[in-house]
């Protein structure tokens, strides 16, 4: 009993002791109190003024910064912001593997959120549920950087229904599809060109002789684990998700069934054969690796991924350094990406400052390089060739604050710095890129699938069940597809189907698309 | 006096003296029910949004109504049937396999001479409850892989039969996630019936031995009967979660395969996969009542049965 | 002749515990030896209990952020132990007065408790009430209180232990002996309750150790209140994201992680205070008091 009260009091003392601290700094988030926690002292002086306090919600690939380098980050954009639009940041920086759900709950709290990063799969709810604002007249009045940055045809990809509600990025939107990366030292010792393979065929050529060589090995994987080869191979525009596409690279503005279509029965056919040959693992299905990580390993030839500049020395820091070479089997192609973009919740306080920030994160390149690469000298040093890097002896893991894995997620990396590795006029090549390859008709149209929830949580059972099977050769397609069309349509996808016909007719319209 | 305190241990309810003699229980039950006031009934409300279609502008109670539009996605589809069948069928495979296993543990666990062997057992046994599903999925992928997995290799090597894809192996995969269940929860379960059967009157085992009864006996006539409501209280416990399913075990394990759905998906993952492209808080609550109003008729059945048997055991 | 049968028996119980011993072990032997293999190695052979390379790779990974770990685990011990006893006395108290025969009202009580295990509000709602209500995001509270502090599960069981398990002559006996309901509480029920008392203990103990749910939904700005579990499961969600989104169009530094192995460390660390801790806590099992005398 006494060892009870004991107990009792002890853990009350504890309990009492700890609140003490956690109420020192208790925060809700989005307070205004939080901004300045570890710098009160040396800004009694820009207290007196009265600053609009941001918050400015991210997301990241990689270790959340402490709360310190954090604070030193923001105050550094913060000398900016206090004189050009009268604001302080606050950055809420939420790790990737849960950003939607946090960012979720968070909205549905009304707590204050005056800059979010939306990702496409978060647009149509947060859209449905009123959590973000129309943008179109703070943009007239605050927005003229992001309007010259963007342009009116990609500005319009942030448009739901005809109105804005999404300011979207400028990055490498042309995706060159059908791309394999191939491991140099094999290429060299068999004596095949990359640079020449262009069809599938030529790629299933190359294949069989490295497997007839090579027994043992693994010959192509997919891009990321759990993904098929479809997610890298695609002739069609797929208006957001594969429910109902665009066939040909959206030259026409018909919504079909991309698992009927002969597009969709091609793929299946190479990869099938590809399965048969033995050049696909039986472990597809459910590896937890990336394949550069899996060709790191030593046991991979080739995987599938998006040509791009820059792409072979993206890949080979993602192999920890083996070389590879890039070949491309399909042609290039731009849709309406829309992975990322920035909105302003109606949780914000400060909409207009909030506009005003953006504007300046798209045109500042201080501001943009603060929040990307942090702090000059600390997070990253100046290289000869004007490239930057980690400072000596630090690390992506190690260095106090680097979002260099997102660069391309805040609004304009051409006005950034260019990481270690690519050529110094990389903005420059990837604007040309930009322009290559076939664009879609539909190109600026944005889908709401609001009204079709129901509809497509039961085709995404679906869908889910074959596809990995089905898409990685593992299962003669001739017998399932069949099937797993007539389970799709009873689940409601000629619904989704028509709807996004509706949505698309629509829109044409009003861009009067002729 | 002690003529009604002796009337009030037997169980006759009295009415007025017996009310203030009450209040210390009253105010030692406080604490726990005004917790559950907060954590509980107050968010219970919030369900209320499984009808909405909700609108951040509006807040919950101010979204326009939508009927019972967040359900449809649960029953639109021939897998309606089947999440419910493989979340159900599951349930009971648990509870029996379980159940008797946890027993037979426990039992053993006592009979055991040797304390210090019996301890080492019990903490063996508790591991695998610790580890997180995630690193379990890996653990049976170490096992069940196509290419590198030990199964395949020893099956290979010592009897030369085929080798299976087994995350391409619906049918098979009942039986393994039994299994993998009993391995994270055996040990864990085992310890209520331990604490329960270390409890025993030992006069009733000295009484029998003097008697000239075996062990068996003495399991079969002593420990068991008295094991008796400790093991309708957990399966009441267990058969109220009957619409529920570890979504770790169901999602992680089969390492969200899709071949496998058929045989492997709940109405847990179903849920989960439906709308983890959408996060639509209408149609999870939707879910989730779903589970909650049906797993509420079943409980309250089975606890009705149970009154018949042995009144104290029920939970109404 | 009973010492042969209780013998034999004895040799069949050991061998069939042991058998329970291998089945349960050999993935955990398993999980050990692949947190020290090279990651590279496990990638292409599998897991393997004789791997061809061993490293440390993934533990010095890991304790790169050394004080981020120590932290975390000073911060899981503090709200163990805090939740853990909290929770104890809240539940054992509730669940004794609901066990007390003729308490009026006692089936509404009991029907109160068990009603919570079968409807919930849902995340949002509760995540709505402790933040909008409360405001105890980000704060210690956050980690002790939801969900976890006090269990249906758990009273339930204590109620059914107090009700089959306690021989009514001992407290009839000290009443009539003028002792208060609160005495014989805490001087002769919970003392007798020694084996339900630590079961529902460890198993809190368990619970609270385990959980990273909380700290996911209410900590995210102050990164000191992590806990070790909170930690690592970020560590590995971040990692799963990085391997299922390779490419989405920047240069992610994915390779620096020896991202196999660090999952089985992470597994490791995880698990080791409580496996550590266990058997200590199991000299609590040992035998109620003999109720023999009041018998007699």
């Amino acid at each position: 009993m006494r060892r009870k009260i004991l107990s009792v009091l002890l853990t009350a003392a504890v309990l009492l002791g700890l609140i003490g601290c956690g109420n020192g700094s208790t925060v809700d988030t989005g307070s205004d109190s939080k901004a300045e926690s570890g710098n009160v002292n040396t800004e009694a002086d820009s207290k007196q003024k009265e600053y609009a306090q941001l918050v400015v919600a991210f997301r990241t690939a990689g270790a959340i910064p402490t709360e310190q380098a954090i604070d030193t980050i923001e105050e550094e954009i913060n000398k900016i912001t206090r004189d050009e639009i009268g604001a302080e940041v606050e950055l809420m920086i939420i790790a990737n593997g849960s950003y939607v759900s946090q960012m979720n709950l968070m909205l549905t709290g009304d707590e204050q959120i005056d800059v979010l990063g939306a990702s496409r799969s978060m647009m149509p709810t947060i859209y449905a549920a009123e959590q973000i604002r129309p943008l179109q007249e703070l943009l007239d009045e605050y927005g003229q950087g992001i309007k010259e940055v963007l342009g009116e045809d990609l500005l319009s990809c942030g448009a739901f229904h005809n109105e804005l509600y999404a300011i979207p990025i400028k990055c490498d939107s042309a995706c060159g599809y059908g791309t394999f990366a191939l491991r140099t030292d094999l290429c060299k010792k068999y004596n095949i060109d990359a640079e020449s393979i262009d069809t599938y065929e030529e790629l299933t050529e190359v294949f069989q002789t490295i497997k007839d060589n090579e027994p043992e090995m693994t010959i192509v994987g997919s891009g990321s684990a759990g993904q098929s080869f479809l997610q890298y191979s695609i002739t069609w525009d797929n208006l957001s998700d594969n429910y109902g596409v665009l066939e040909n690279h959206g030259q026409e503005l018909t919504v079909t069934n991309l698992f009927e279509s002969d597009g969709y029965k091609e793929y299946l056919r190479v990869i099938r054969d590809w399965y048969v040959r033995g050049f696909i693992s039986n472990d597809i299905t459910s590896s937890t690796e990336s394949s550069a990580t899996i060709m790191k390993a030593g046991n991979l030839f080739a995987y599938a991924t998006a040509n791009k500049p820059g792409i072979k020395t993206q890949e080979e820091s993602n192999t920890g350094g083996i070389e590879v070479e890039i070949c491309q089997v399909l042609p290039t192609f731009t849709v309406t990406g829309n992975i990322w973009q920035w909105t302003i919740p109606t949780s914000s306080k400060y909409p207009e400052e909030a506009m005003q920030f953006l504007n300046l994160m798209y045109t500042n390149a201080d501001v943009l390089n603060l929040i990307t690469y942090g702090i000059e000298g600390q997070d990253y040093v100046v290289k000869e060739d004007g490239t930057i890097y980690y400072p000596d002896g630090l690390g992506a893991t190690t260095v106090p604050y680097s979002m260099q894995g997102m660069n391309w997620s805040f609004g304009n990396e051409f006005n950034g710095h260019v990481w270690y590795g690519n050529a110094p006029d990389i903005w420059e090549q990837t604007a040309e890129w930009n322009k290559t390859g076939l664009v879609s008709e539909a190109y600026g149209f944005v889908f709401d699938s609001g009204s079709v929830a129901n509809e497509k949580a039961a085709v995404q059972n679906i869908y889910d069940q074959y596809r990995m099977s089905l898409e990685c050769g593992l299962v003669d397609y001739e017998e399932v597809l069949d099937e797993m069309n007539e389970k799709l349509y009873a689940a409601g996808l000629q619904t989704i189907i028509d709807e996004k016909q509706k949505q698309l007719d629509e829109w044409a319209e009003s861009n009067s698309k002729n | 006096m002690r003529m009604s305190k002796t009337k009030v241990l037997t169980g006759k309810k009295k009415k007025s003296t017996g009310w203030k003699s009450y209040i210390p229980f009253y105010l030692m039950a406080l604490p726990g029910l005004i917790y559950f006031f907060i954590n509980n009934y107050m968010p219970m409300g919030g369900l209320i949004v499984a009808f909405k279609s909700y609108s951040a502008k509006k807040g919950i109670w101010g979204s326009d109504w939508a009927r019972f539009n967040n359900f449809r996605y649960l029953f639109m589809t021939n897998e309606a049937f089947n999440i419910t069948r493989n979340t159900l069928l599951y349930n009971v495979a648990f509870i029996i396999c379980g159940t008797f296993l946890a027993v037979t543990v426990a039992i053993l666990l006592n009979e055991i001479r040797s304390k210090k062997a019996s301890r080492l057992y019990q903490s063996v046994y508790l591991l695998p409850h610790l580890v997180s599903w995630v690193i379990i999925s890996y653990l049976a992928y170490a096992f069940l892989s196509a290419d590198t997995g030990f199964i395949n290799n020893t099956i290979l090597k010592l009897f030369g039969g085929k080798v299976i894809n087994w995350y391409n192996s619906p049918k098979y995969w009942p039986v393994i996630i039994v299994i993998v269940y009993l391995w994270q929860s055996v040990g864990y379960t085992t310890i209520v019936y331990f604490a329960s059967v270390v409890g025993f009157d030992r006069g009733y085992y000295e009484a029998a031995e003097l008697e000239g009864a075996g062990t068996w006996k003495k399991i079969k006539y002593i420990t068991l009967p008295l094991l008796k409501p400790t093991i309708i209280t957990m399966v009441l416990l267990a058969v109220g979660k009957i619409f529920y399913s570890d979504f770790g075990l169901f999602y992680q394990v089969p390492m969200n395969a899709g071949a496998l759905y058929p045989t492997t998906n709940v109405i847990d993952t179903f849920v989960y996969r439906g709308l983890m492209q959408q996060n639509n808080i209408g149609m999870s609550a939707a879910a989730g009542l779903y589970q909650s109003v049906v797993g509420f008729i079943i409980v309250i059945a089975a606890n009705l049965l149970v009154r018949k048997i042995d009144k104290d055991s029920s939970f109404i | 002749m009973q010492s042969k049968s209780s013998r034999r028996f004895n040799i069949f119980a050991n061998a069939f515990m042991i058998l329970g011993v291998i089945f349960c072990l050999s993935p955990l032997v398993l999980l050990l030896v692949s947190s020290f293999t090279d990651s590279n190695v496990l990638i292409r052979n599998g897991y393997s209990f004789y791997p061809e390379k061993l490293s440390l790779e993934a533990y010095r990974y890991l304790f790169q952020s050394g004080t981020q770990i120590m932290r975390a685990y000073g911060m899981s011990f503090v709200v163990t132990i805090t939740g853990t006893c909290l929770s104890l006395v809240i539940t054992t108290m509730l669940g004794y007065s609901i066990s007390r025969p003729g308490l009026p009202g006692r089936r509404f009580l009991t029907f109160y408790v068990f009603f919570t295990m079968l409807f919930n509000g849902g995340l949002v709602p509760t995540y709505l009430m402790y933040t909008g209500t409360f405001h105890i995001k980000n704060t210690i509270l956050a980690l002790l209180i939801p969900n976890l502090l006090v269990r249906a599960y758990y009273v339930l069981l204590m109620r059914s232990f107090f009700q089959n398990s306690l021989p009514e002559e001992i407290l009839e006996a000290a009443s009539i002996d003028g002792a208060s309901k609160l005495k014989i509480f805490y001087k002769i029920a919970v003392p007798m309750a020694k084996p339900i008392v630590t079961t529902i203990a460890l198993f809190s103990m368990i619970l609270y150790w385990n959980d990273w749910q909380n700290g996911l939904y209410y900590i995210t700005t102050k990164t000191g209140l992590y806990t070790i579990q909170n930690l690592l499961n970020r560590m590995v969600q971040e990692i799963q994201y990085l391997s299922s989104n390779a490419t989405v169009g920047g240069s992610i530094d994915l390779s620096g992680i020896p991202s196999a192995t660090v999952r089985m460390a992470i597994a490791v660390i995880g698990i080791l205070p409580i496996a550590v801790l266990y058997p200590f806590i199991q000299s609590n099992f040992a035998k109620g008091i003999t109720v023999g005398a009041v018998k007699g």
